[in-house]
């Protein structure tokens, strides 16, 4: 059985209920409150992750934290398919990996800028943004010579990957932080097709982009 | 210079034509003004002021379903072209009064650009490539400065360029050597008084066939531009 550990609000959380919703796979899904109740601090929880942090997956025993490590081990486990985080050439997993570093940055700088402005975190907000907006600029101008090159996804011409999972939670939630996405007119484009996906869910603050052109 | 001292009676260049794909919404900024993009699936484009008549919400969050643009927030629906609201879910069968319209800007499409205007231009954008040229748009670059301080810097040289000259305060033009000899030219689009968007086209009877070497070139000298501006100017 899979068990979530999730707070409806956490962007890292919504990554995995992404991959798990295109996985077709069902999950129990446990609720831990990160504001106000901080139950992600709380000795329970702590015993679960020492490191207090959401999400926690639990499959049967297996118990597996961040969000990058949980979205490659649930592709790599029930991706049949080998879609979501393929199999067999070298250089495709190194550009994903270095998409999945290049989300915990966006974690580490649009995340916790959105957190201190909604839920009160401590940081300097000013300083956050100004990182937050330099990595737009590359992740748009990726994503503007991909386009150009006839590809869809930020790592993969055709089919998206853990990579456009991992990324796309931050990018959504940028407004929430205060971080405009209006000079990232390739970025918008991508968010489009990203939600396009099948089996595509969205969280508070996300919404779907309708039905594309057939 | 004042977003007040700008003409409203001219085109600016918001977006190459070819990334205002089709069910999607795009968001730009003129002259202070956030607009709506969107294109219907008739191919028609539409830029409209980025703000739901009913509650103020960014229609730029909306939804473009092919004939008409939808608000995220209650669902309102306005028609491509008039902007006119002609569906209000919570009053199925009510017919929206006329006041219900989003507000529309004028907006043509030429030379690989969607172009605004907030007043009324008396003539049509126009770009002059002579024929039997090639010309290819580059990915605009966004820059977080004055376009008076963008035109300056460009009037002041280019990559692999003879001569850069103005030809009004947010058109500029450079003569080629190099490998593409012909002309870039720079149209400035300022986003606010702290913004502008540099738009650009290279014109040239000898174009590769494979432009991708070209775009990444001209993106680095660009990027470059930027760059250095916003450091200079403490805005980056």
């Amino acid at each position: 059985m899979i068990r979530l550990y999730d707070d409806a609000l956490s962007g890292n959380c919504y990554k995995v209920r992404l991959l798990l919703s295109a996985l077709g796979l069902g999950y129990d899904r446990h609720p831990i409150e990160l504001y106000p109740a901080r139950e992600h601090k709380s000795d329970a929880f702590l015993r679960i992750n020492p490191l207090g942090e959401l999400p926690v997956l639990d499959v049967d025993g297996l118990i597996l934290s961040g969000s990058q490590a949980i979205l490659v081990y649930l592709a790599e486990k029930y991706d049949a398919s080998a879609q979501w985080w393929p199999a067999g050439d070298p250089a495709l997993r190194a550009r994903i990996l270095q998409w999945l570093g290049f989300a915990e940055r966006l974690n580490a700088t649009v995340g916790q800028a959105r957190l201190h402005e909604a839920m009160f975190y401590p940081g300097d907000i000013n300083a956050l943004r100004h990182e937050a907006h330099r990595l737009f600029r590359v992740l748009d101008e990726h994503i503007w010579f991909a386009e150009a090159a006839g590809d869809k996804f930020l790592a993969s011409r055709t089919l998206p990957t853990v990579a456009d999972i991992a990324c796309f939670p931050f990018v959504m939630l940028s407004e929430e932080g205060g971080i405009s996405r209006l000079a990232y007119p390739a970025i918008r484009r991508w968010t489009d097709r990203v939600k396009r996906m099948a089996n595509f869910v969205a969280m508070p603050g996300i919404f779907d982009a309708g039905a594309a052109l057939v | 210079m004042s977003e007040a001292s700008v003409s409203q009676d001219r085109w600016f260049p918001l977006m190459r034509s070819e990334e205002l794909v089709p069910r999607h919404v795009a968001q730009a900024r003129l002259l202070g003004q956030e607009i709506a993009l969107w294109r219907d699936d008739a191919g028609r484009a539409n830029g409209w002021e980025n703000r739901c008549p009913h509650r103020g919400v960014r229609l730029s969050i909306g939804i473009n379903d092919g004939l008409h643009l939808r608000c995220q927030y209650h669902g309102w629906r306005f028609a491509s072209g008039s902007g006119q609201c002609s569906f209000i879910p919570a009053h199925p069968d009510l017919v929206p009064a006329e006041a219900f319209r989003a507000h529309v800007y004028r907006l043509i499409e030429r030379d690989g650009y969607v172009w605004a205007s907030l007043g009324n231009p008396l003539t049509l954008p126009s770009i002059d490539i002579p024929s039997r040229w090639q010309s290819i748009t580059l990915r605009s670059i966004a820059v977080n400065v004055a376009v008076r301080s963008v035109a300056a810097a460009l009037d002041s040289g280019y990559p692999d360029a003879a001569t850069v000259s103005v030809i009004d305060e947010f058109t500029l033009r450079a003569e080629m050597t190099g490998q593409e000899p012909g002309f870039v030219l720079f149209l400035l689009q300022p986003m606010s008084d702290a913004a502008c968007l540099i738009h650009a086209l290279v014109a040239s009877d000898l174009l590769p066939g494979d432009g991708l070497s070209l775009l990444r070139r001209h993106n680095a000298a660009l990027t470059a531009l930027r760059d250095r501006l916003e450091a200079e100017a403490g805005a980056s």
